[in-house]
């Protein structure tokens, strides 16, 4: 026996829990980080919070809600704490931020050629802002609504509307103008630096 | 009707996602969720425990760390760490940048900006109306009888052409009635950095009242960016994307007024 105690009913509650949900957290920890060993460490985080509230989150209305909150919310906080790990790491590996994303490493579709309409649209959605991301992320995979979103992330609907109009704007300028991207390479995406989303 | 870049959209992450690999959800599930005590008193524990009998390996990443504190592993992985993180200071994007404006860092900073941005024929002969900067970072803001028209210069916004960031004349030329003590945005939006992963560079900027003379941006994670007010204008600028949600107002009396920003509906014309 282990010196950590016991098995309970709650946490086989739990664990039944991870069997059904685990494999959607993951799937969209993974289209939010793009790295599938970083959005195993999220999921794993995410449930060891989980889990110690799970007496509470088990009586709750939507516990896989909460849950994807604590998830999304983990990954909003480790976007930043990525972006500063990475540029560690290039600058230790003697490495460009070009050649980077060129190595792509823990991407799992290799076998999609760089100037495929689908490996431009997930590479333009990987290249947008975390917070984009997530909220495009829970629209378009997990199919929340903009209530949802809102509640999960902590921001008004409005805010919620206005992030998803704006990630489609870049999404569908990338769209429409592949052979530019490809032309900009090795970046994933084309960095000019006209002003944008401007509204008024 | 569906925009058609929903509908791809859902399909092109529903395709990625199916990538997962399933053994790695397995490992989700074998995982032993058990919740730990403090570190503390896993090392103590962990000792007491060893000592008479072996460690069972059924359990999750935890797990690792209990080996490597018995193991002096702590050591090694904090050394880890700090390969990572060891070596100079990390960079960060848009390091200088202030919530609230400064002087220009460096000697010359608003003439060069401003001769940077003039290399946008429509800024030729301008003279900019609002000048905001903020460490390294220079906002112009040109008014004429056809609106308002921007420019950004600063660290990553260095572009293949060599132009700095520029939004066009805008605003129909009649300048609205705005009340004394109110201030109406007139341009919000946000500069694409040249950096890695793809970062924003937001601003905002606008017409005052005439009785203001401090505007404060409040943004929706409650960030406060205080902005240059000058000519009847403000301006401001940050990082990120997130939108001003409400603007705290002072006045030449000393009143604080607070006011709603307005935010972009979807479908909104950029």
């Amino acid at each position: 026996m282990d010196f950590l105690g016991r098995r309970d009913q709650t946490l086989i509650e739990f664990e039944r829990f991870v069997a059904s949900d685990g494999e959607d957290l993951l799937r969209t920890a993974y289209l939010i980080t793009s790295d599938l060993q970083e959005a195993e460490d999220l999921v794993q985080e995410c449930l060891l919070r989980v889990v110690r509230r799970w007496q509470k989150v088990r009586a709750m209305n939507h516990p896989g809600a909460y849950v994807r909150r604590v998830l999304v919310n983990l990954a909003l906080d480790s976007g930043q704490r990525r972006t500063r790990r990475w540029q560690e790491l290039l600058r230790l590996d003697g490495l460009s931020e070009a050649e980077f994303v060129l190595r792509g490493d823990d991407r799992l579709d290799d076998s999609t050629t760089p100037h495929d309409a689908d490996g431009d649209l997930f590479d333009a959605v990987r290249a947008l802002p975390t917070r984009q991301r997530v909220i495009v992320v829970l629209r378009y995979f997990g199919d929340f609504s903009e209530a949802q979103v809102a509640e999960m992330l902590g921001c008004s609907v409005g805010t919620v509307k206005s992030t998803t109009s704006r990630s489609l704007v870049r999404l569908r300028a990338v769209l429409e103008s592949p052979a530019e991207e490809a032309a900009q390479a090795p970046q994933p995406i084309s960095v000019g630096n006209q002003l944008r989303s401007r509204s008024r | 009707m569906t925009d058609p870049i929903e509908v791809e959209l859902r399909e092109v992450l529903a395709r990625h996602a199916a990538k997962v690999p399933s053994e790695a959800a397995a490992r989700l599930v074998e995982m032993d969720y058990r919740p730990r005590p403090s570190w503390r008193v896993v090392l103590a524990k962990s000792k007491q425990f060893l000592s008479r009998d072996r460690v069972q390996d059924t359990r999750g990443p935890r797990r690792l760390i209990l080996r490597a504190v018995t193991a002096g592993g702590v050591i090694a992985a904090g050394a880890a760490a700090a390969i990572l993180f060891a070596g100079g200071k990390t960079q960060t994007a848009f390091a200088g940048w202030r919530a609230v404006p400064t002087p220009p860092v460096a000697s010359g900073q608003i003439q060069a900006a401003e001769s940077e941005c003039r290399r946008n024929s429509a800024l030729a002969s301008r003279i900019p109306a609002v000048v905001d900067t903020r460490g390294p970072y220079t906002l112009l803001v040109y008014t004429d009888a056809s609106g308002v028209g921007l420019c950004v210069t600063g660290p990553s916004f260095d572009s293949p052409t060599g132009e700095p960031p520029f939004a066009p004349f805008r605003d129909g030329g009649v300048s609205p009635t705005i009340a004394p003590d109110a201030i109406r945005s007139t341009d919000t939006g946000s500069v694409l950095a040249k950096t890695l992963p793809i970062r924003e560079f937001a601003f905002n900027a606008g017409r005052v009242g005439a009785n203001v003379v401090a505007v404060t941006l409040v943004l929706e994670d409650g960030s406060r960016i205080q902005a240059t007010v000058a000519n009847g204008m403000f301006a401001a600028d940050w990082p990120g994307d997130q939108q001003a949600q409400t603007a705290e107002i002072t006045t030449r009396s000393g009143a604080t007024v607070q006011q709603r920003m307005p935010t972009s509906e979807p479908g909104a014309q950029h």
